[in-house]
């Protein structure tokens, strides 16, 4: 396919600059990073074809135009004897770049179309995320999962303690000393708690705001999606690589706006089963220690 | 006031200008009133 | 000279007045006003730019160095204000005020009181602007584009901001008005529509958009403002209302807007590219006819801001079609500057390097517009720096580019007296470079994962961001230059201009003395069309 070939030609080329990072996938943003992150579900890699595919279209026209330019600034110098001519009209011309950005733009509008009505497609999806965005912490609550609700399982998420002393006014801290597990820089994009979710799972995730607009985005699974107060938007991923995966609030919404990142860990089914037992048991525990303790009769002068 | 030539008599000229302004202020009033109208 | 008796008889009464309270503060006078406004619009670019340089340094490196985060918003959000209220379309009305009379052969614009209102509502607007730095509550902090609720939720700041909005707009429908009204009464006897200038042209389709836009951008903030103060739920989701309305508001007057600051540069570059090729404009007609569909165009495409919203398929399809499409018109603009080009005469003095630039630069502003139109890539790109690389090349390499070209063309005429050729390419290439370095790297941080509107990052984002800065710091620095060269050319330059000062120069602004007397035009130029730059529109 047309996209493919343009695709399979930068992946080569990604990979001869990439060499260096050795990892399996590289969820963090590099260093001198120049594109889109290939990502790893469906939805990521259409996009990333059609990025490269309008970009290489704006490449092709540039060519041209820009050449067309260059060559006329150095041919009709008046300083190299060029006379001007008088003609400053052709119909047969103007026609011409009439109709050839019509058909390029149609070309690009076909693919565009396609992958827009596979990202909007949240049928089918096995298990459902709540994504709710506060000033300045994303809560997430897990509300199904294949078919049964999940009971009581959520939790807030925001920046990781080693990030925020780092970023505070003349912290006098390097934001290079903050590391994560594996060694990688992961400063302002590492959170307290994970988002965990299974890979190979067609996730649904219903995005709202609680406060004020904020916008949920990971790079590596394709999308944004704002989370507006009073509106529910539904978006859906598919990953297909364990790894961990990081983004960021992407809407202005106060003054930590930059602070309040997202961090998915994308685990094998089985595991994620173990997880979300545990998670469940957990809320159980907590929900009976809370009986417990209220069963308890309060001393005097306690309401 | 489109396509007939301006003169350059200044009468002329007044006339159009009024005509001109009037028009305008008359479409930011419906303009004005369209958007009032999806609220009210 | 077809008109030399207009200059002849100079009685007292038509010389500018003695007075310095009685020329600038009450003045009449298209030329004054248009200096009034064109000062402004230099004193403004320099505020903005003092915003940009503290945002620039913050990002200079990761950690956070120099002010507060909800400081930085501030900055971000005054620095856009002030560049697209105060700088940006305060010198195209001063152009306008200065050019459009000159070029159609008016003896002034047709309304020249309420000209001098329209231009003194403005030191008040931004003197309420900018006084809400030193407010308690800080000033507005939610972005240019003001989104409830966060728009909101701060201090004071917002009412300021809602109140600078009705003055600047209530400046900009009169001076909209005032123009529509010259171009349509005023022209001189022989000076048919499509005779016109394509900046006058540029300027009338231009006028109109204003007309349609400010006052909805005026109902939108005075919703925000009963919101906040007035328990009214617009925009609270609590109280029934919708936050998304809002941003429909704001963009169908967004969009339009960011073609009220783009087509009057085309127009500036559609006089310079002809009169230093040496040859007349390509597709006269085919530009004007570009100029219509690109303002038509601007009015349907307001969503292409709201794609992660979360509209309907059926809007998102509608939005993105409709806004490739604006591509074609802007794409027969671009090809018509260059076929011009192509089988002329060209010399590259400073008007022409800048019209060269901008329409390269401008044309890879576009190339990110055309990607950023694809809805499932919007998902990716919307909201990081790619989206601020790409309205930064439309707007400073566009915008402010053609604004520059504008000035150095026109200053000889204004002044009496050349600029200096020498200093005016300095500058060029000065801003030409550094402004690549400042905005082209940008491209890179979006991609790679960088959101607008933070002011701290990862370290992978440090060094681009690092060249960024340094662009940043060198473009900055090199506009004092231009600064400087036009204070030369005004006060102490020796070389005097010829009437029409450049070899290629066409049109009536070029009948006139250099400088430009006080009143032009008193009695109408008999009108030559091998003169006009577009005389021959017989095809």
């Amino acid at each position: 396919m047309r996209f493919g070939g343009i695709r399979n030609g930068a992946l080569a080329l990604a990979v001869a600059t990439g060499a260096l990072s050795a990892a399996a996938v590289r969820a963090n943003p590099r260093p001198w990073q120049l594109n889109l992150p290939e990502g790893v579900t469906e939805t990521s890699h259409a996009v990333w074809d059609l990025n490269m595919a309008s970009f290489l279209v704006c490449v092709g026209i540039g060519i041209v135009v820009f050449g067309a330019m260059i060559i006329a600034m150095f041919r009709f110098r008046k300083s190299r004897g060029a006379v001007a001519e008088k003609w400053s009209h052709s119909t047969k011309l103007e026609l011409v770049w009439t109709i050839v950005p019509v058909l390029i733009l149609a070309g690009l509008a076909w693919p565009a179309t396609k992958v827009l009505l596979q990202n909007k497609n949240t049928a089918g999806a096995q298990m459902t995320i709540k994504v709710t965005g506060y000033q300045w912490k994303w809560r997430y609550d897990y509300l199904d999962y294949e078919g049964r609700t999940v009971k009581k399982v959520g939790f807030m998420s925001s920046l990781a303690f080693s990030s925020n002393k780092v970023r505070q006014l003349d912290s006098g801290l390097s934001p290079y000393s903050v590391k994560a597990a594996d060694g990688s820089n992961d400063y302002l994009l590492n959170v307290d708690h994970l988002l965990v979710v299974p890979v190979g799972v067609k996730i649904r995730f219903l995005v709202t705001g609680g406060d004020v607009i904020h916008s949920w985005w990971v790079p590596d699974l394709g999308w944004k999606m704002d989370a507006i107060p009073g509106l529910v938007n539904a978006a859906w991923t598919n990953i297909s690589k364990p790894g961990i995966y990081r983004g960021q609030c992407a809407e202005l919404c106060g003054q930590d706006h930059g602070f309040m990142p997202i961090v998915v860990k994308a685990v094998p089914k089985a595991q994620f089963e173990q997880w979300l037992a545990a998670q469940e048991d957990g809320a159980r525990l907590d929900k009976a220690a809370r009986t417990a303790q209220a069963s308890i009769p309060h001393g005097p002068g306690q309401g | 006031m489109m396509e007939g030539q301006p003169g350059f008599d200044p009468a002329t000229r007044r006339a159009g200008v009024r005509r001109t302004v009037i028009i305008l202020i008359l479409v930011i009033a419906v303009i004005l009133g369209l958007f009032l109208s999806q609220f009210l | 000279m077809a008109h030399a008796s207009t200059q002849g008889h100079h009685d007292a009464h038509h010389e500018a007045p003695s007075g310095f309270f009685r020329r600038w503060f009450m003045s009449t006078n298209h030329k004054d006003i248009g200096t009034l406004y064109l000062i402004f619009a230099g004193l403004m670019f320099f505020i903005g730019g003092a915003m940009a340089m503290v945002i620039r340094a913050e990002l200079f490196e990761p950690g956070m160095q120099l002010v507060q985060p909800y400081f930085f918003n501030e900055l971000t959000t005054m620095h856009a204000l002030v560049m697209i209220f105060g700088a940006i379309m305060p010198a195209f009305v001063g152009l306008a005020n200065w050019m459009i009379p000159l070029m159609i052969g008016a003896p002034d614009m047709a309304l020249p009181r309420m000209n001098n209102m329209s231009f003194w509502l403005l030191p008040f607007a931004f003197t309420i602007l900018l006084s809400s730095f030193f407010l308690p509550g800080g000033a507005p902090a939610g972005g240019w584009t003001m989104y409830p609720p966060l728009s909101i939720q701060g201090g004071d700041g917002i009412a300021f901001l809602i109140f600078f909005v009705h003055l600047s707009g209530i400046s900009s429908i009169m001076g909209a008005i005032n123009i529509i009204a010259t171009i349509l009464n005023m022209r001189a006897p022989g000076m048919d529509l499509l005779k016109m200038p394509i900046f006058v042209w540029t300027w009338l389709i231009t006028a109109f958009l204003l007309i349609a836009v400010m006052p909805v951008l005026a109902g939108g903030v005075t919703m925000l403002l009963t919101d906040k103060y007035f328990g009214t739920s617009f925009f609270n989701a609590a109280g029934g209302g919708d936050p998304v309305l809002f941003q429909h508001v704001f963009w169908f007057f967004g969009h339009p807007e960011v073609y009220i600051m783009i087509l009057p540069a085309f127009g500036i570059i559609s006089e310079v590219i002809p009169t230093f090729s040496r040859k007349p404009l390509f597709g006269y007609k085919a530009m004007v006819y570009a100029t219509a569909s690109i303002a038509f165009l601007s009015f349907i495409v307001w969503a292409h801001h709201m794609f992660t919203t979360g509209l309907p398929l059926g809007a998102e399809l509608f939005f993105m079609y409709a806004t490739m499409l604006i591509a074609v018109p802007t794409g027969v603009k671009v090809f018509n500057w260059v076929t011009t080009m192509w089988g002329g005469s060209l010399t590259f003095e400073t008007p022409m390097l800048f019209a060269v630039a901008f329409v390269i630069l401008f044309t890879i502003g576009g190339f990110s517009g055309i990607m950023l139109a694809l809805v499932p890539a919007d998902f990716q790109y919307q909201d990081t720096y790619f989206v601020v690389a790409h309205f930064h090349y439309v707007l400073v390499t566009g915008a402010a580019f053609g604004i520059m070209a504008g000035v150095y063309f026109w200053l000889p005429k204004w002044s009496g007296h050349m600029y200096s050729e020498r200093w005016g390419k300095i500058h060029f290439w000065l801003s030409v470079i550094s402004v690549n370095v400042l905005f082209f790297p940008m491209h890179f941080l979006g991609l790679a994962g960088m959101p607008r509107r933070i002011p701290d990052y990862n370290v992978a984002f440090a060094d681009f961001n690092m060249i960024s800065s340094i662009g940043g710091f060198v473009f900055g620095a090199s506009q004092l230059i231009m600064v400087g060269n036009i204070i030369y050319t005004v006060f102490f330059a020796k070389r005097k201009a010829s009437d029409r000062v450049w070899e290629g120069a066409k049109g009536l602004e070029w009948t006139v003395p250099s400088p430009a007397p006080h009143h032009t035009f008193s009695v109408p130029p008999v009108i030559d069309d091998s003169l006009l730059a577009h005389g021959d529109v017989s095809h």
